[in-house]
């Protein structure tokens, strides 16, 4: 039960980075990214493969953060010079050609067949009964430095011209500032969050598959920042512990509803989360902790 | 030397000529009114000059420089900048950071400044707020410092908005309706700044409906009228020309 509980507490830190990613993007900037998972698996490929090759984890994350976010790059000169909902279009295509990229280099990444035996985490370094615990302290601490600085940048000068961004483009350029530059760094670290939270992951897993990889990551993460309010990190927290703890945690429901088939209970669990995201945004649209401005706490 | 020469400029939209080669200049330090009828083209002259549509033909000169394909962004950091005739303030922002944002060039905009220049960061942001403290004074708008802009009157916003522009301390500012919608107290107000902001040295650019106020400041007038300027000189002679009368009147008078 224990473990299971730190298992659950790992899933949930993980999605929480990535999300905190998304939540800079979105949240903040106003960039519809439907493609965050294809960072997500860059990071996780590249440290893997890394790895596997003898480089030293914490030099295979670096680079994992890195590549992720330098992908972003020509996303963002690409699509952010056009306005509105051509990001959403190209990201989610980037995400699922990423995918197919994993699916058929088999000679980098053995396909579909995917990557075991990645060397994880604190391995022998610490007593194996005491791995995850040691994963999920760690993952703790680089959430609360990752949302340190999406804190420190929101609240800079920085964050104050990408906040001016999501209110109104046209009058930014006004200014005398190039919103496209803006955005595109808010995109790129967004993205290299979201590559050091995959790289974690499969140091975690140990094996990595490019069908863990699909769309539905990306829209879990959208239906958390949904939940819990975009523009306010707690929200995002909130929003986070909510749905992961749910979808991972709702196995559980299993012991109470006795005689419901698996699938059934499969669909209930969506339906469940179906119906709380409808009633958010029907009665509380701002999410459950939701801002509307970075200045009003 | 003009400071903003706009020689023949063309714009289409469509089969539709909203500029027909349309000169017009503005001196360095001066302050001149651009009027004319709605669809007269005025809005969009603006807006080739400043680079939000590009120019079909002709050229945009400022300072000597040929800006014709210059993007919008660096017009601006070369000082020409403008407003709109609907006010764009940041409306989740309070008053304080829209007039914050303006500033040209900030080190804290720069992502590695943010780690390795903190303290030159706190440095600079303790002297712009005290430039947005000088530009709330002058544009009395240091009671409303910490509202959000989206809750401001109309009037506030066009202030906000010339704020805004201040703290670039551009050369030139291209005014957009300034007196559209705000109230007679205030007008008299904002024909107030916009005079002394000409006074201490930049020039001005305005469109404005409101011929009485406009022609009250103004020492020299542009009419314009279906994409053509059909008139310049002073406000009197503008206003008494027979063309203009007749796009104004419909050669009613």
């Amino acid at each position: 039960m224990e473990g299971y509980l730190i298992a659950i507490s790992i899933s949930v830190l993980i999605y929480l980075l990535m999300a905190s990613g998304l939540a800079l993007q979105y949240g903040f900037t106003g960039l519809v990214n439907f493609g965050h998972v294809g960072f997500f698996a860059i990071g996780s490929y590249t440290s893997a493969l890394l790895a596997l090759k003898g480089v030293p984890i914490p030099v295979s994350l670096a680079a994992a953060t890195a590549l992720a976010a330098l992908a972003a790059y020509p996303l963002g000169m690409i699509s952010l010079r056009l306005g509105g909902d051509y990001l959403a279009i190209v990201t989610l295509g980037f995400s699922e050609a990423v995918r197919m990229t994993l699916q058929t280099e088999e000679w980098l990444t053995r396909g579909m067949h995917g990557l075991p035996g990645i060397p994880r985490l604190f391995a022998g370094w610490v007593d194996p009964r005491m791995i995850d615990f040691c994963i999920f302290l760690l993952l703790l601490a680089v959430c609360a430095v990752v949302f340190l600085l999406i804190h420190h940048i929101i609240r800079s000068p920085f964050g104050r011209v990408i906040e001016a961004i999501r209110d109104n483009e046209v009058a930014v350029r006004a200014l005398g500032k190039n919103p496209a530059q803006f955005k595109t760094r808010s995109l790129m670290i967004g993205a290299g969050i979201a590559g050091l939270a995959g790289g974690l992951q499969a140091h975690y897993l140990t094996f990595i598959s490019p069908e863990q990889y699909v769309p539905l990551i990306t829209f879990y993460i959208w239906i958390a920042l949904v939940l819990g309010g975009v523009g306010s990190l707690r929200g995002v927290v909130i929003g986070t512990v909510l749905l992961v703890g749910f979808l991972e945690g709702s196995r559980f429901l299993r012991d109470v509803f006795t005689g419901v088939s698996e699938v059934q209970l499969a669909s209930v669990r969506i339906w469940i989360i179906g119906m709380a995201l409808i009633c958010v945004v029907l009665y509380r649209p701002q999410g459950l902790f939701g801002k509307s401005s970075r200045r009003s706490n | 030397m003009a400071l903003l020469s706009i020689t023949d400029i063309t714009a289409r939209f469509g089969g539709f000529r909203a500029l027909d080669y349309v000169s017009l200049e503005v001196g360095e330090g001066e302050l001149v009114g651009l009027i004319g009828t709605n669809g007269a083209g005025k809005s969009t002259l603006f807006s080739v000059a400043t680079g939000y549509i590009p120019a079909g033909s002709g050229s945009v000169v400022f300072q000597g420089e040929n800006i014709t394909e210059v993007p919008v962004h660096q017009r601006v950091r070369r000082g020409l900048a403008r407003t709109f005739q609907v006010p764009r303030e940041f409306s989740h922002m309070t008053v304080f950071d829209n007039l914050m944002v303006g500033a040209r060039d900030q080190r804290g905009e720069k992502l590695g400044a943010l780690v390795f220049a903190r303290g030159a960061i706190r440095q600079e942001e303790e002297r712009l707020a005290e430039r947005v403290r000088e530009v709330m004074a002058f544009l009395n708008l240091a009671r409303v410092s910490d509202e959000l802009a989206g809750k401001l009157s109309g009037g506030q916003k066009k202030l906000l908005e010339i704020g805004r522009l201040l703290m670039l301390e551009p050369k030139c500012i291209l005014l957009d309706e300034p007196f559209a919608g705000v109230n007679p107290v205030l007008i008299e107000q904002l024909c107030d700044r916009i005079v002394e902001l000409n006074r201490r040295g930049i020039a001005v650019l305005i469109i404005e409906h409101n011929l009485a106020e406009l022609a009250r400041i103004v020492p020299r007038l542009y009419a314009m009228d279906r994409g053509r300027v059909i008139a310049s000189g002073t406000p009197d002679a503008v206003l008494a020309d027979p063309g203009v009368r007749e796009a104004y009147m419909g050669g009613v008078i």
